[in-house]
């Protein structure tokens, strides 16, 4: 618990951090949708709280979501199931995705382009280093941005008892949505 | 003496010529600059695609060449290059920057704009997915190591690795010197090394961590832009470095070294290495330079225009020997380095020695020259005495580092380790038995001298010059078959073997002299050189037989069947891996003793035509075999990688049809598609226009066909199970070839098939049991029949002729006698025509309607005349169609009159007529007798019965209160 409270004060420090720069970009609006395609029951649950900062500069960013936020689940037991056994709300309360922009961007000009992002994907306390691609649309100094990836739950150290492994697949396809608009100062 | 003389040296000849020679040469000066050139051979891209650049090179492991330029990808078989299309839509950017192959043997393409193609076998390119996306900067290197890991090098996004389905990216955040990787390199324990602008990064990646170690200026890498590495295979690399030339790193004491300094060479875009031998350095507008890695002296590659000021930009060798390099054109070229004439303006080189100290010694008919170094390490041949002209025949060097000179006619020099001091021995001066010296070798510090008059045993070389020499002389005198004697050859065990002319072989063992002339019923003639391989077998050529190997037991021949392309060998020599050079004037074959295989070289490595000296050949202390012809000195460096000497037999594709078939082997063909064709090729890039094929279709050919097409076609192939073995040669013997083969089979059609058998079968069966069955049952119910009709005509007989009838038939008969004769006539008439009718129909199954209606009309006049108004019989048919059994209503009609009263105050009426449902009804009121008249109750139920057998229609019998109705059912005309 303490140790979560270090990390979230870590990215809160450094989404502040990279805050306090001048024209940053934040999220305006962003989801987060997930979904689990195993044979014998499809989870799907998405949250509205996505959070993160872009630095157009340099390529730096930071997103991160309230991982007990997620709802639209099929039921009750599935989601306490997520909350409790899967994800470990409680001891990890948020998700966590932040690094640079490997290619060279331009978010001046209006256009649909993809690009690709290096950073540390922290899902369950676990930290991965993730290559992810992200589809970005800019229109009169908004962003909007896309992107699908997958998260194999061994990757993240989620581990799901034999009985029910057959109701959630091991690897979890993810959704990010949202938008971006310049942070007001 | 004189006539063999001419035989043995018949380019004496041309002595005039010589002559001018020796003149031009004296005019122009006796140095001249050696430096040795491989022979080009170019290959361009067919006209379709001459605006193509080609970029890189790469080669398969299954031995195809592959191109990446700048219209895509391509492949070379050494006779066409064949373009692999795009598959989905022809992608903006062809610009093919990288190549490689995965363990799966699909080749990889990385492109100019970072994306990454796949291709498989010969299909088209097909863009890879991963999750990640792909680069956007230029793909600069592919490479897979063996922990299943996919690397690719960028330029501007550093490098990435792909493994277990996840992509990573190493960059300068990661410890990476530069975003900008000019090249990699796969490495020792899956590593890869990549040049940047800061030196060398070696990368692996294990358990999700990344190891990056560098290797820049700390090291000793003065220039720290690195354009390429080659590692050796002890893990030390050579360095190509932006502007200070070739480092080299030495694993073993982990630091960096210059090697090769910048002498004008300029930038380096790539390098190559041949192990132990050379490395090759392609450059930015200055062509090709090379070095020797023992003297790490660097000279320009300068006898081809398109490549002296080309930017290189690629250079690769493959495992044929062949070398590679592309100028950014639309032409290839390739070299095989093996082979390589020593420029120099000295012709007929009748002896070559290289001394201990690595001077090449050359003997012409004008005099002795010496290789020499000059400053800039370029190296040229000297005349050694300026102006002594003499044609020297034999060199040889012994153990003590003096050089022995054998000339023709002018007896034996030797000079003395110091190369100071000549001795000229002579038959006049010294007492040598002759002047003519062929061959000389050395056997436990005696020098063996060939010569026209025996064989001449220096016993004691150390003294030349000082003290009497001491000879002993072999000749026809004590033993030998002949005085004239070529070569002279000292096995590793001290024997000596003598080639001679037309007396074969001679072995001196211990002073005895033994004479192999009459081997395997060949008759050895003359034997014109010896050498001996690295298991002690000696081998030999004889003049018409070909090659001999003789292991001291047995000799083995090898000539024309074996692959002996030429019977007229000069020379015979063992390379330091233990090949033999077999040397003649159709060029120089090696061959592989063990295997017995030879490989050919001629014309395009540039050594057709040649006209050799006899045993003009030495070898070097290293890796060099030095030829000596007419025209000039043949370098060869035995290549320490093993080479491949077979062509590799590639089947590029399956047709049906003639139609390309995306088939593995063991597949299994619909019987219709039963015309196979393969295209197959066999790649031997070092002469690819040599390669023969032989193939067999085994279950189909009972041979091998030997064909040079390279589409073999099978039409019309029966059902079965076939393989097909083809081999390819490059040298006309195919015995030692590798064999590649394709299993496949025909399906038989459908009606060939088990389970077609035994469906059939069932269904005959079941045919067989219905049509068994039915026929039983018809033949039961014809009996049966047979049996009911004989039973209803003995009843209907018994009815008739029954006494009761009768006797009220003519007690009816009599009365109407008398009142009126003319209707008892009528009535005896109607009577017997009843009976007529009764013995007429009896036998019948079915008789029409209208007959039996006619039969119940008569029988009804009959009762009518009985009854009188008692009886009304109703007939009422409008139209009688069909038919009935016969009688059956006259049975009716009886039963009706027999069980019913009859009389005035209960008349009895009986109705025929047809109802809607196609039967014909009897039908009258019930009103029975009190006493019922006996009855067997067979009439109805016979009727019944043959009903029954006749057709599927009942009779039916309605039995009411007041009613007795008899439905019979009428039978259609074509039912029985």
């Amino acid at each position: 618990m303490f140790k979560q409270g270090i990390f979230f004060l870590l990215l809160f420090f450094q989404i502040s951090l990279l805050a306090q720069q001048n024209n940053m970009l934040e999220v305006k609006s962003g989801s987060a949708a997930f979904k689990s395609d195993a044979p014998l029951e499809m989870i799907e649950a998405s949250s509205d709280e996505l959070k993160g900062l872009l630095d157009p500069s340099n390529g730096n960013f930071a997103f991160s979501i309230n991982t007990k936020s997620f709802v639209g689940f099929n039921n009750p037991t599935q989601q306490e199931h997520f909350y409790e056994n899967y994800l470990e709300t409680t001891d990890y309360p948020t998700a966590s995705y932040s690094g640079k922009i490997i290619e060279d961007f331009d978010l001046s000009k209006d256009g649909i382009f993809e690009i690709r992002a290096k950073g540390k994907l922290k899902i369950h306390g676990i930290s991965k280093e993730r290559i992810i691609k992200c589809k970005l649309k800019v229109e009169k100094g908004k962003v909007e941005f896309e992107s699908l990836f997958t998260v194999r739950l061994e990757d993240h150290q989620i581990t799901i008892p034999k009985i029910v492994n057959q109701k959630i697949a091991e690897e979890i396809i993810v959704v990010i949505k949202g938008e971006m608009a310049p942070k007001k100062s | 003496m004189y006539k063999r003389y001419t035989l043995f040296n018949s380019t004496h000849r041309q002595f005039p010529l010589k002559l001018l020679f020796l003149l031009v040469c004296f005019l122009t000066g006796f140095s001249t600059i050696y430096s040795q050139q491989p022979f080009w051979r170019e290959h361009p891209i067919h006209e379709e695609f001459s605006k193509a650049k080609i970029n890189l090179i790469h080669e398969h492991p299954n031995g195809m060449i592959w191109f990446g330029t700048n219209q895509g990808l391509f492949y070379f078989d050494g006779l066409k290059y064949v373009n692999v299309p795009f598959r989905d839509s022809i992608p903006s950017v062809q610009n093919i920057t990288a190549l490689g192959t995965d363990p799966q043997g699909r080749i990889w393409a990385g492109m100019e704009d970072g994306n990454i193609y796949i291709q498989n076998g010969f299909d088209p390119l097909k863009i890879w997915k991963p999750e990640e996306g792909l680069p956007k900067s230029m793909i600069t290197g592919i490479k897979f190591t063996s922990d299943s890991t996919l690397w690719f090098s960028t330029y501007g996004e550093g490098l990435y690795c792909y493994q277990q389905g996840r992509m990573y990216n190493f960059g300068t955040e990661d410890g990476l010197r530069g975003m900008d990787l000019y090249t990699m390199e796969k490495g020792q324990d899956n590593t890869v090394w990549v040049g940047t602008d800061l030196g060398i990064n070696i990368c692996s990646f294990k358990n999700e961590t990344k190891f990056i170690k560098t290797l820049d200026s700390s090291k000793g890498l003065k220039d720290e832009i690195v354009r390429d590495i080659k590692l050796d295979h002890q893990g030390n690399a050579w360095i190509a470095s932006f502007e200070m030339g070739v480092f080299f790193y030495e694993k073993e004491k982990d630091t960096i070294y210059q090697k090769i300094p910048n002498t004008g060479f300029g930038e380096i875009t790539k390098l190559e290495l041949f192990k132990n031998l050379e490395l090759w350095i392609g450059t930015v507008n200055k062509g090709i330079w090379r070095t020797r890695i023992d003297t790490a002296v660097v000279y320009p590659i300068n006898n081809n225009e398109d490549l002296i000021k080309a930017n290189i930009s690629d250079l690769k060798k493959d495992a044929e020997g062949n070398i590679w390099v592309l100028n950014g054109s639309n032409i290839t070229y390739s070299a095989n380095r093996q082979f390589e004439w020593v420029e120099s303006s000295i012709e007929n080189v009748q002896a070559v020695v290289e001394d201990q100290n690595g001077v090449v010694w050359i003997g012409t008919p004008e005099g002795l020259f010496f290789m020499e170094k000059d400053d800039k390490g370029r190296s040229f041949f000297k005349k050694y005495w300026k102006r002594k002209n003499f044609n020297i025949t034999s060199l040889f060097e012994d153990s003590n580092g003096k050089i022995w000179i054998g000339t023709y006619g002018d007896g034996l020099y030797c000079l003395t380790a110091d190369r100071r001091k000549s001795h000229h021995l002579t038959p006049k001066n010294s007492g040598l038995k002759d002047g003519n010296i062929f061959s000389i070798a050395e056997q436990n510090g005696s020098i063996w001298l060939a010569s026209l008059r025996g064989m001449i045993e220096i016993r004691n070389p150390e003294f030349i010059g000082f003290e009497q020499l001491k000879q002993t002389w072999y000749s026809t005198e004590n033993g030998l078959p002949t005085d004239y004697i070529y070569k002279v050859f000292i096995d590793s065990r001290g024997v000596v073997w003598l080639g001679t002319d037309g007396k074969g072989l001679v072995r001196i063992l211990n002073g005895q002299i033994k004479t192999y002339q009459e081997i395997n019923g060949f008759n050895l003639k003359t034997i014109y050189s010896i050498t001996e391989d690295l298991h002690g077998n000696i081998w030999f050529c004889s003049s018409d037989n070909g090659i001999f190997k003789f292991d001291g037991n047995d000799f083995e021949q090898l000539a024309l069947p074996e692959g002996i392309r030429n019977l007229t060998i000069t020379s015979l020599i063992t390379d330091i891996k233990g090949n033999i050079l077999v040397v003649h004037s159709a060029g120089i074959d090696i061959l592989d003793p063990k295997l017995k295989h030879l490989t050919y070289y001629d014309q395009e490595i540039g050594v057709e035509d040649i006209e050799p000296n006899l045993n003009a050949v030495c070898r070097g202390n290293n890796f060099d075999i030095w030829i000596g012809t007419q025209q000039g000195l043949i370098n060869y460096k035995a290549e320490q990688e093993d080479l491949e000497i077979h062509p590799r037999t590639l089947i590029k594709s399956v047709s049906v049809f003639l139609q390309e078939k995306d088939v593995k082997e063991g597949h299994s063909f619909e019987p219709d598609e039963n015309y196979i064709s393969f295209d197959v090729i066999g790649l031997w890039y070092t002469d690819p226009n040599t390669v023969e094929y032989r193939y067999m279709l085994e279950g189909y050919d009972l041979n091998w066909k030997k064909s040079r097409d390279n589409f073999i076609n099978y039409p019309h192939l029966p059902p079965g199970n076939y393989t097909f073995k083809i081999q390819s040669t490059e040298n006309g013997a195919f015995d030692k070839e590798p064999m590649t083969t394709f299993e496949f089979s025909i399906q038989k059609p459908f009606w060939q098939q088990l389970w077609f058998l035994i469906v059939c079968i069932l269904i005959i069966g079941g045919l067989f049991y219905w049509y068994q069955h039915t026929r039983d049952r018809r033949i039961h119910r014809e009996s049966m029949m047979v049996k009911e009709k004989i039973e209803s005509q003995f009843e209907t007989l018994k009815s008739q002729i029954n006494p009761h009838f009768l006797f009220n038939s003519f007690n009816t008969l009599m009365t109407v006698i008398d009142e009126n004769p003319e209707q008892a006539m009528q009535y005896v008439q109607a009577l017997s025509d009843f009976y007529r009718s009764i013995v007429q129909y009896r036998e019948k199954d079915i008789i029409p309607m209208e007959e039996e209606i006619e039969i119940v009309k008569n029988y009804g006049y009959l009762l009518e005349q009985r009854y009188g108004e008692n009886l009304y019989l109703k007939i009422d048919i409008p139209k009688a169609t069909g038919y009935l059994v016969p009688l059956s209503l006259q049975m009716l009609v009886e039963n009706a009159v027999k069980h019913n009263v009859i009389s005035k105050s209960k008349p009895l009426s009986i109705f025929i007529y047809l109802d809607e449902d196609k039967h014909i009804v009897v039908s009258n009121p019930l009103q029975l007798k009190l006493t019922p008249e006996p009855s067997t109750q067979y009439g109805l139920e016979s009727i019944g019965k043959r009903y029954e057998y006749l057709t599927s229609k009942k009779m039916l019998l309605e039995k009411s209160e007041t009613h007795f109705i008899v439905r019979l059912p009428i039978i259609d005309g074509d039912e029985n």
